[in-house]
């Protein structure tokens, strides 16, 4: 388990590796100096809202864009300055970008004739590649012909029947439907563990991202939030973008009032205090700064009698509105007198029954100190 | 009811108007008669009269290698310069550039007639074939930049050559291999309709046509002093049939919206 810091620094292992990256188009910068490594066999997602350049970063390893700084490197040498068709990485377009005057088998071969494989050597690969994805006996079927699905998967087998270093896919799963792209995940997760090569998936989904990653590299404005495996980056949300573009959050403001080894008094949205465990490697940001702490809306629990929860903070707290979602409820709860507008919002189970839908009524939420995470410092 | 009656009534009475003439012109080229006004009974003796007729069929010829070569040449232009277009988004001059393209499709062709006589005889290039096929070429290369850069862009955006460049194709290969067969029905349907362009130009050809170099309509024109035949009916009726053949293979070629980029 890397920490993020040293995840820029080429190791033997690294296939590709992305160092201080950036670039501009005339005065917008869509990608700020990324330092990115991604081990042989290994799926990497890049995470990010639209516009937060992950599909540039993505193209710039393709070699369709060359970077204003910085270098990439693919299995130890320095690609930067190779065009795309001298790359070992090949691409699953967002919208498939297959060869609609070709059949599905000249699409697949397409990549192996530009490099010269001699044809008997096609002819073995060509249904090699289609079995990979479970299309065997489409070779001649037209791509026309074909359900979103299938071109999904010829794109899929087109990509690795030239045996590429590094597969790329850009948001490749964006164009399916729902129950679709759950099965393709999956298949798509045991497909790499089989070919056993990097993949560098770009997606918006959080929950894609959560199902597919080894780790996950969390974008915005161009530039890297936080770099660790789907797990670290749920559980130790760095900054709070992340604890809010993943899984949500409520975030609230908090200033530092003292702190001992290991714990930080707080003092939460100038009412309540809180005594916070901090990580081994997290430091005491200086007594009296102010910064954003996130909670997680399933950590928050609700309890609708004068119970007194063992080891959590109790908050009294009064229940604005529930909302019923199927497989949980929603409780939106006003924790804060100095600041009422101020809503925490509190996830539950699918019981419905289990939760009140009184307005109004005085409750008590409660949260364990442990699921209390210090993000940055507060500027705002 | 009603509504439906005054709908087919107008649109009676439209296409009337526009395909009447054609249809009078049609039956007299076969009236057995040398005035145009009485019908006189069946022949197709004007018919036999025309391809006997060799100064006619020289013309016939002349105008079609004519149009052949402008087709090719405004082909050729055409692709290159809508290629352009759409590979290169932004450079100095873009708004010029696609303007400029657009010009001779609203020029006055009399100003362009003798706009390129007067530059080609101050360049002292004698007025050859070759000349008059340029000149056909220039009025015929908003057609093909139309027909072709719609497909173009239609590619661009499914982003078929950077699949080609991914897959080791260098950028000329993805050119040949990718891009040129997807967008050779819209070349051929470009070069079609340039063909029919420069087939029936005739202020142009007027001006900048040398010596011994008679196309179809100048024919016809020289024809016409002599007042309105059946030998011209006939004549107009072949021409009238060609065009359509070009018209039905032009909409054989067109693409159609969901081939280029299913997605």
């Amino acid at each position: 388990m890397d920490p993020p810091e040293s995840a820029a620094s080429p190791a033997p292992a690294d296939y590709l590796c992305l160092s201080g990256v950036s670039k501009s188009y005339g005065p917008l910068t869509v990608v700020r100096d990324v330092s990115l490594a991604v081990a042989r066999g290994e799926i990497l997602t890049i995470l990010g809202p639209s516009g937060c350049g992950k599909t540039t970063t993505l193209r710039i390893i393709a070699g369709f864009e060359s970077p204003d700084g910085g270098r990439v490197r693919l299995s130890g040498a320095d690609v930067t300055d190779t065009p795309a068709y001298d790359r070992d990485v090949h691409t699953v377009f967002q919208h498939y970008a297959l060869f609609p005057h070709l059949s599905v088998a000249d699409n697949i071969a397409f990549g192996m004739r530009m490099d010269k494989v001699p044809e008997d050597e096609i002819k073995k690969r060509v249904p090699e590649a289609l079995a990979m994805v479970k299309l065997s006996g489409f070779e001649s079927r037209r791509i026309q012909s074909m359900s979103g699905g299938q071109m999904q998967r010829v794109a899929l087998a087109r990509a690795i029947a030239g045996r590429p270093a590094v597969l790329l896919l850009d948001e490749p799963l964006g164009a399916l439907d729902l129950k679709l792209r759950k099965e393709m995940q999956l298949e798509l997760k045991g497909l790499q563990r089989r070919l056993g090569i990097a993949f560098i998936y770009v997606t918006h989904d959080q929950e894609e991202a959560m199902t597919m990653s080894d780790r996950i590299a969390v974008f915005n404005h161009g530039r890297i939030e936080q770099v660790g495996t789907p797990g670290e980056i749920y559980e130790m949300p760095k900054t709070s973008f992340v604890a809010d573009f993943i899984g949500g959050a409520n975030i609230f403001s908090a200033k530092v009032l003292r702190g001992e080894p290991g714990r930080a008094h707080l003092l939460l949205e100038d009412e309540h205090e809180l005594n916070v465990p901090l990580d081994a490697n997290e430091s005491l940001p200086g007594i009296g700064a102010r910064v954003k702490v996130a909670i997680r809306p399933e950590r928050v629990k609700v309890f609708y009698k004068d119970e007194l929860p063992f080891g959590l903070i109790r908050f009294d707290a009064i229940l604005k509105d529930t909302v019923f979602l199927g497989d949980a409820c929603q409780i939106y709860l006003q924790m804060f007198k100095k600041n009422p507008e101020r809503l925490t919002i509190a996830w539950a189970g699918g019981d419905r029954y289990a939760v009140h839908d009184d307005m109004d009524v005085p409750v008590i939420a409660a949260v364990d100190p442990e699921d209390v995470y210090i993000l940055e410092r507060d500027n705002g | 009811m009603k509504k439906g009656r005054g709908m087919g009534v107008y649109c009676a009475a439209l296409f009337g108007f526009l395909y009447l003439p054609l249809a009078v012109m049609f039956v007299f080229s076969f009236n057995d008669a040398r005035r145009n006004v009485v019908w006189r009974g069946f022949t197709l003796k004007w018919y036999s009269a025309l391809f006997h007729d060799a100064e006619l069929m020289s013309a016939m010829l002349t105008s079609l290698e004519l149009a052949l070569a402008a087709a090719a040449i405004a082909a050729v232009l055409g692709m290159l310069a809508s290629y352009a277009m759409v590979k290169h988004k932004a450079f100095r001059g873009r708004g010029a550039y696609d303007a400029l393209l657009n010009v001779p499709l609203m020029m006055p062709e009399v100003a362009l007639g003798v706009g390129i006589l007067t530059f080609l005889v101050r360049a002292g290039y004698e007025l050859d074939f070759m000349a008059l096929a340029s000149s056909h070429a220039l009025i015929c290369l908003p057609y093909t930049v139309a027909a072709v850069r719609a497909r173009l862009i239609s590619l661009q955006e499914s982003s078929l050559e950077d699949a080609a460049m991914d897959l080791g194709a260098t950028e000329w290969q993805a050119f040949v291999k990718v891009t040129l067969p997807l967008a050779m029905p819209a070349i051929i349907s470009g070069a079609l309709l340039s063909f029919t362009v420069s087939f029936q130009d005739f202020v142009t050809s007027f001006f900048v046509a040398g010596i011994g170099i008679v196309t179809m309509p100048i024919k016809i024109y020289s024809m016409m002093k002599f007042g309105v035949t059946p030998e011209i009916n006939a004549l107009s009726v072949c021409l009238l049939l060609a065009t359509f053949l070009l018209i039905g293979l032009n909409a054989a070629f067109a693409v159609r919206p969901d081939e280029a980029s299913r997605h």
